[in-house]
């Protein structure tokens, strides 16, 4: 059926990217399972590989006769040990499954030509077959499933059959001293390489989560982000679309409507189609501004910079299609030879962005007030305190309006790209979210800063601070 | 271009401040329409009622009542079902124009359109309505148009 509402449209597109989020998220997650199942299959299939050999070393231990049988078992041996490496080298190259079939069924063959061996050396011990078959088919499961408690598991009860086995169960004759001493080295440097793996292997696990976590939380940055761009690009659809049309109208009108237009008529069109141009211009200017501030290239000279006469500057670029500032109390109280270190371009940008705001977010006729004077410098003046430059002396510049006001816990959230509160969305007025997160880029870049005050009630204003260096007889710092 | 409108009344309603005149002036230049204006969707239904305009032009994005649910209650009510209506937006993807559509306008036009096209597209959308409207007092409106012989081919 058709989507009526355009809000559950809209969800339905953030849905839509939160499934591709969790594919992310998802492929993450099996790469890292990957990831450790490669580390740790292929270090324990090593590990297989050298306990068989170990095996062998103690199955032939005292006794090597060269025989038919001898070179059989032999061969199985070599066979058990390369179904060990097979599967180390599969791991390797993300295989799951497979490798554990022949860690297990390489255990087996080894363990059951080792029992062989011994057989036909001592007799059957089923306790000592029984405790490598354990061990080795646990190192094999371990391998493929990855699960802690099994390593763990495997480890415990190799030590204890082990100890039990080579030392103090009884009845065990069959098992003469070279034997028991053979085996408790062979199992205790298992035991030992299978720690130090874990240890590893547990090392790697949570730096490849910590990884994720990052991945994770760069991906959540980048998704927000991505959100206010979104709603930004929609936005200068927006407000691209429409002065472009405004133009074409105007155009239009003047090239079909030739003879019936009076000369008066004429010139207010050609007017107005500039006075549209202008926006689109503004417009395309903001957005450049904000691209170049990416691109950390914002350029700019140091000089001294009076704040009067950029005040005035400023005053006058103010838009008046975002701003009338007509019939409005200004107040300045800035000394005429006050100034600011850094460059003139960018001020005037700031205070024109600033009494833009002020204009915007205030009721007609109500007053604005511009002031400007050096921050006072703690009693330490002039001196350095231990340790630490002395700060660089400020010009501190104020801008209050009487308007709505800004909850001070959204007062962070105006000075990041596109962002505009939502309460100014869901009002008539006017404006791209780009403002003031250029006025902050533009203060940082001259080792300044811009924070806000206001009480967040409507009719008591806010106050915009500027804090810039102030001259220091002409040094460059 | 021949003019009309003529004794006519259209209601234009867009939050743009640029466009909203030049509209304005479009319209007054290429036709003989009485232009009322309104810049949110809420003001547009008490000028719609004030005035008892002839053809609708609105835009969708606008704060308060969006241009969709204007659409949706003139179509929705028996008085204003037949007005002629047509979305004017900066959404220009294919699915707005498909919910633009389904809200019941007659035209779905995206931004910038040229006067001419503009012109034409309130024409168009007066006509069809007419149509519309002579089909409903002749009780044809309800009638299924015959499709089952050109599905068969």
């Amino acid at each position: 059926l058709i989507a009526w509402d355009v809000e559950g449209y809209v969800q339905q597109q953030t849905e839509t990217a939160g499934s591709d989020e969790r594919q992310i998220i998802g492929d993450v997650d099996r790469q890292r399972g990957l990831l450790l199942a490669r580390a740790v299959g292929f270090t324990f299939g090593i590990a297989a590989a050298i306990f068989v050999l170990g095996m062998v070393a103690a199955g032939f231990a005292g006794v090597f006769v060269v025989t038919a049988g001898t070179i059989a078992r032999f061969v199985a041996l070599l066979i058990a040990i390369a179904l060990f490496l097979s599967a180390a080298w599969l791991t390797l190259h993300g295989h799951d499954v497979l490798p554990g079939g022949m860690i297990i069924a390489g255990a087996l063959a080894g363990v059951a030509t080792f029992q062989i061996t011994r057989e036909q050396v001592h007799g059957i011990d089923a306790v000592v077959v029984a405790s490598f078959a354990v061990y080795i088919i646990f190192m094999g499961l371990s391998g493929v499933l990855l699960t802690r408690p099994l390593l763990f598991g495997a480890a415990f009860v190799e030590t204890v059959l082990t100890v039990l086995i080579c030392f103090v169960l009884p009845g065990h004759d069959s098992l003469n001293q070279i034997d028991a001493v053979v085996t408790a080295i062979i199992a205790g440097t298992m035991q030992w390489l299978a720690a130090v793996l874990y240890f590893f292997a547990a090392l790697f696990y949570d730096q490849t989560l910590a990884e994720l976590g990052n991945i994770r939380l760069a991906f959540d940055r980048a998704q927000k982000l991505d959100a206010l761009k979104n709603l930004f690009i929609s936005n200068v659809n927006h407000e691209l679309r429409n002065p472009v049309m405004a133009l074409y109208s105007y155009v239009d009108i003047l090239r079909e409507m030739d003879e019936d237009i009076t000369p008066e008529k004429r010139r207010d069109l050609l007017d107005k189609s500039l006075g549209v141009g202008d926006r689109i211009i503004y417009l395309i200017t903001s957005i450049l501004d904000t691209q170049q501030f990416d691109q950390k290239k914002i350029e700019f000279t140091h000089t001294g910079v009076n704040i009067r006469k950029t005040l005035d500057i400023a005053l006058d670029l103010i838009d008046p299609r975002e701003a009338k500032m007509v019939e409005r109390p200004l107040y300045v109280t800035i000394s005429d030879d006050l100034a600011i270190w850094g460059d003139e371009g960018l001020l005037q940008q700031i205070l024109t962005n600033l009494l833009t705001n002020a204009v915007k977010y205030s009721p007609p006729g109500s007053r604005i007030e511009v002031c400007a004077s050096p921050v006072p410098v703690p009693a330490t003046a002039g001196g350095k305190r231990d340790g630490q430059a002395a700060e660089h002396p400020m010009v501190e510049i104020t801008i209050r309006d009487y308007g709505l006001g800004i909850p001070m816990d959204q007062a962070d959230l105006l000075f990041q790209r596109f962002a505009r509160l939502q309460r100014d969305l869901e009002s008539t007025i006017v404006g791209n979210g780009l403002g003031l997160y250029l006025c902050r880029a533009f203060a940082e870049a001259m080792d300044g800063r811009i924070w806000i005050e206001s009480a967040g009630v409507a009719g008591e204003g806010t106050t915009f601070h500027l804090q810039l260096p102030a001259p220091s007889s002409g040094k460059y710092m | 271009m021949p003019r009309f409108g003529a004794g006519q009344t259209i209601l234009v309603i867009d939050d743009d401040r640029d466009l909203l005149p030049s509209l304005v002036e479009t319209i007054r230049a290429f036709s003989d329409f009485n232009v009322v204006t309104a810049d949110n969707g809420v003001t547009a239904l008490e000028r719609f009622f004030e005035t008892r305009p002839d053809c609708v032009m609105v835009d969708v994005r606008m704060p308060g009542l969006d241009g969709y649910q204007l659409v949706r209650m003139l179509r929705g009510d028996a008085q204003t079902a037949t007005i002629p209506l047509i979305i004017l937006t900066a959404l220009a993807k294919e699915q707005n124009r498909f919910v633009g559509l389904a809200s019941g306008a007659d035209q779905y036009l995206v931004k910038p359109v040229r006067p001419r096209a503009l012109m034409e597209a309130i024409r168009n959308a007066i006509e069809s309505s007419q149509e519309e409207r002579a089909q409903r007092l002749l009780g044809l409106a309800d009638s299924e148009p015959p499709q089952h012989d050109d599905a068969k081919d």
